[in-house]
């Protein structure tokens, strides 16, 4: 019963959108207010009937109502409460319906409370946010309705694949969704300033809509990363997949959307930029869905082939198609907000433009691999593959770039004065910087030339980032004494700029992960004997036993390895394979040292008959946990400029 | 120098950097991507280089030697994306190639434990090269499951 109104809530909602995006139209075009309560009205009721809807797919998972195709598929009785919960967002149906929900939800909140700079440009945000709803609702009704029912009710459902039975997964896909469907709004708006002929002046109401953007498509990467991690057991954390491509995309392009916003407040041009980057933001979480939704793009975890592919490359064209008309329109009012003064390439707005450029190409290098396959074959007629080393090769020398220039920036400040500030103060952190990190590296005998490079940069950009960091609490401390209300003001009162240094210090702590674990990789296949203590990747590792267990959906294999590391014992391991028959999937969980300088990461592959002798396989992932500390790092400095509060203090910034 | 001038050049300048850089890795690092068939077609010169190939695990296949060394066939599958539409997609198109006789196969040899996603019907995309008895020797397996689970998790990669 409740499951046919959710099949009707979709049906309603469909003409509720389309409703609500006419009524916003209809408002413009007669100056009525009343229409535009109206569409506002029909805007948030959009979200409630969507999040009804999911609250219902919710609930049939909750009691398990296995006559719901959807729940059958990816639910079974005995799941636990959070599993059941994540499952929502398990398959492609109650993921879509999801999304869809979150793009209403997020559409409310951007009609309801416009950005006070752009509320002149609201309503026909709301005209466009609303169509993208209702794309969202018709591609969910008619390729991909969770609410179909099957003819008999199965006893049980399949249950959800072992694999996606991880904490990490009730986070990983929200966040990520939470990151699109925040990009549609600067999108919005910015097809709503081209229209009004505003293009100025609004980039930096938006700032909040692209920080949660960025934060969010960062938290859920971080998260994937991790889960890839202690979950997926080959050692890495990432594998230049397209469909983690799809995710990385939209990240980079809002990272370079902030960086223009910044610009833009402080009235150094940029708004072309920063036009074309809100449309490109937007347009790349359609081409993600695109990619993991169709069948086109070879991916690892692409969803089945569903029809859907086609719904999101007519999104895309139509998308693209239409911002360029509306560029091409309204090219006069885009031009007078091009750049006035001009500024030296080693100027703060010199190295913000080459920053933009970078982070463009890098965007552009993740897509093309992600394409290789389909563009070499209209190219060359062969088709090729882009391989990790493809993408290590073609986005190394662009990301140290962009540390070169994390580096450089607050060493420059505006035009004039820039080369002789970079000349006061500048070298002398710089050189040390890069001398303290190479030498450290020295240190610890790592020298491979091209760590080297990077370690360089990574010191230079983390000098910097330091200095700023404490510069002005140093001066703060200085003019009030050290106390604790003084750092507490500060923090208040800068808290973009000290969140901004923050996330510069998470990115330099995660390149010396990126260093440490790309450039120095160790993984190597071992058999060990029972009670023989073999040595490997510096450490020495004693097979003692192996544990069979069985549960009722499966058994699970748990060897207990000691581990000691020169004289001491350090740890006992216990990586295992837990087999389920019934699905015939396997999970290998790896088992994990966790150390300052490495991990030591043990896989368990094998055994032969009388378990006498197991196969490992040993990775020691050196400076990775630079990376995690790196991006918790980076997530709360976004966290420190993106909470409420630090919009009043805009003042005191600048 | 006027501003716009030297941003266009540095800007340039960047873009031809970076196009450098996609074009000699493609060149090095990227992989000829191929159907089984393709693979079964190579001279000897073009075995000499690493290649992509993909195709469906053949149910029955999968052996695990205990000890590290994994043995499994894959049955050629169409690579062109439009000719799987017309195949009725992933799922069809992999039902079909089991039950086709003459399809062309590979026997895959890899040195690592079996992946948790390999299960036959399962399109492997594996990595490495062609041997001369016949056997491709891999040294990097991924793997895509068309039906049952419809999202696979990220990257379930072995190297």
């Amino acid at each position: 019963m409740l499951i046919e109104i959710g099949d009707s809530l979709l049906m309603l909602s469909l003409m509720l959108a389309v409703y609500a995006a006419g009524a916003a139209g209809w408002s413009i075009h007669t100056r009525d207010e009343r229409w535009g309560r109206s569409a506002q009205n029909a805007t948030y009721t959009l979200a409630g009937l969507l999040g009804l809807a999911v609250a219902i797919l919710l609930g049939a998972f909750l009691s398990n109502h296995f006559e719901v195709r959807y729940v059958a598929q990816h639910s079974a009785s005995d799941l636990p409460l959070y599993l059941k919960m994540s499952a929502l967002w398990a398959g492609q149906e109650g993921s879509l319906l999801f999304w869809g929900f979150l793009q209403a939800l997020c559409a409310a909140i951007a009609v309801g409370r416009p950005p006070r700079q752009a509320r002149a440009l609201a309503p026909w945000a709301a005209v466009f946010l609303n169509l993208i709803t209702a794309f969202f609702v018709t591609t969910i009704y008619l390729q991909s309705n969770p609410f179909i029912l099957l003819a008999a009710a199965p006893p049980e459902g399949q249950g959800l694949n072992p694999l996606l039975r991880h904490p990490g997964m009730i986070f990983h896909p929200p966040a990520l969704y939470v990151g699109f469907v925040s990009l549609s709004v600067p999108f919005a708006f910015t097809l709503a300033a081209l229209l009004t002929r505003r293009v100025a002046g609004w980039t930096s109401a938006l700032r909040p809509w692209i920080l949660l953007a960025w934060l969010s498509l960062g938290a859920g990467l971080l998260l994937g990363m991790r889960w890839a991690y202690d979950v997926l057991g080959w050692g890495g954390y990432w594998g230049w997949d397209p469909v983690e491509n799809a995710g990385l995309l939209p990240w980079l392009v809002a990272t370079a959307l902030l960086h223009g916003a910044v610009m833009q407040t402080e009235q150094q041009g940029f708004h072309l930029w920063n036009l074309l980057l809100a449309v490109a933001a937007f347009a790349l979480t359609l081409f993600g869905a695109f990619a993991t939704r169709s069948g086109a793009i070879e991916s690892v975890h692409a969803f089945a082939d569903s029809g859907l592919g086609s719904y999101f490359l007519t999104a895309l064209v139509v998308t693209l198609g239409g911002a360029i008309i509306l560029f091409i329109i309204r090219r006069d009012a885009v031009r007078e907000g091009a750049a006035r003064e001009d500024a030296p390439l080693l100027s703060r707005q010199g190295s913000f433009f080459l920053t933009l450029t970078l982070l463009m190409t890098l965007t552009a290098s993740v897509l093309v691999g992600s394409l290789l396959p389909a563009l070499t074959e209209l190219l060359f007629g062969r088709r090729f593959v882009a391989t990790a080393d493809w993408f290590d090769r073609v986005t190394g020398p662009q990301w140290a770039a962009l540390l070169l220039l994390m580096g450089l920036c607050p060493l420059l400040g505006q035009a004039a004065t820039a080369l002789r500030r970079l000349r006061r103060r500048g070298w002398p952190l710089l050189v040390a910087g890069a001398l303290a990190t190479v030498l450290i590296a020295f240190a610890l005998d790592l020298r491979h030339p091209v760590s080297l490079v990077g370690f360089t940069l990574v010191g230079m950009a983390g000098a910097v980032t330091l200095a700023e960091l404490a510069g002005g609490a140093y001066h703060s401390f200085r003019a009030h004494g050290l106390r604790f209300t003084v750092l507490r003001q500060l923090l208040r009162h800068r808290r973009r700029l000290y969140g901004g240094y923050l996330v510069h210090a998470g990115v330099v702590l995660m390149a010396i992960g990126v260093i440490g674990t790309r450039l120095y990789p160790f993984s190597q296949d071992v058999a060990l004997t029972q009670d023989r203590p073999t040595q490997v990747g510096g450490y020495t590792l004693t097979y003692e036993t192996l544990r069979h267990e069985i549960w009722p959906d499966h058994e699970t294999f748990r060897a207990a390895i000691s581990v000691t590391r020169g004289q001491a014992h350090a740890a006992t391991l216990h990586p295992r394979l837990e087999r389920y028959p019934g699905i015939g999937q396997n999970v290998t969980t790896p088992a994990l040292r966790y150390g300052v300088n490495e991990d030591l990461y043990l896989v368990l592959m094998g055994w032969n008959a009388d378990q006498s002798v197991i196969t490992l396989r040993v990775a020691v992932n050196l400076l990775i946990n630079f990376l995690w500390l790196g991006g918790a790092t980076m997530l709360a400095g976004g966290l420190l400029a993106f909470w409420p509060g630090a919009e009043k203090n805009m003042a005191m910034d600048q | 120098m006027q501003s716009k001038t030297t941003f266009t050049i540095a800007g340039l300048l960047i873009l031809a950097a970076v196009l450098y850089l996609l074009i000699n890795s493609t060149g090095d690092a990227a992989h000829y991507y191929l159907t089984v068939e393709e693979v079964r077609r190579l001279d000897a010169a073009a075995q000499q280089r690493a290649i992509t190939v993909s195709g469906a695990v053949l149910g029955g296949s999968i052996v695990y030697d205990e000890v590290g060394v994994l043995n499994f066939t894959i049955v050629q599958l169409p690579g062109d994306p439009r000719e799987m539409e017309r195949a009725g997609g992933l799922e069809q198109a992999i039902h079909a190639a089991m039950n086709d006789p003459d399809a062309p196969t590979l026997e895959i040899v890899y040195r690592g434990s079996p992946p948790d996603m390999l299960r036959p019907e399962a399109q492997a995309i594996v990595s490495g090269r062609l041997s001369a008895d016949g056997r491709f020797y891999a040294d990097e397996l991924r793997l895509k499951c068309p039906s049952r689970y419809e999202e696979t998790p990220p990257t379930q990669a072995a190297e």
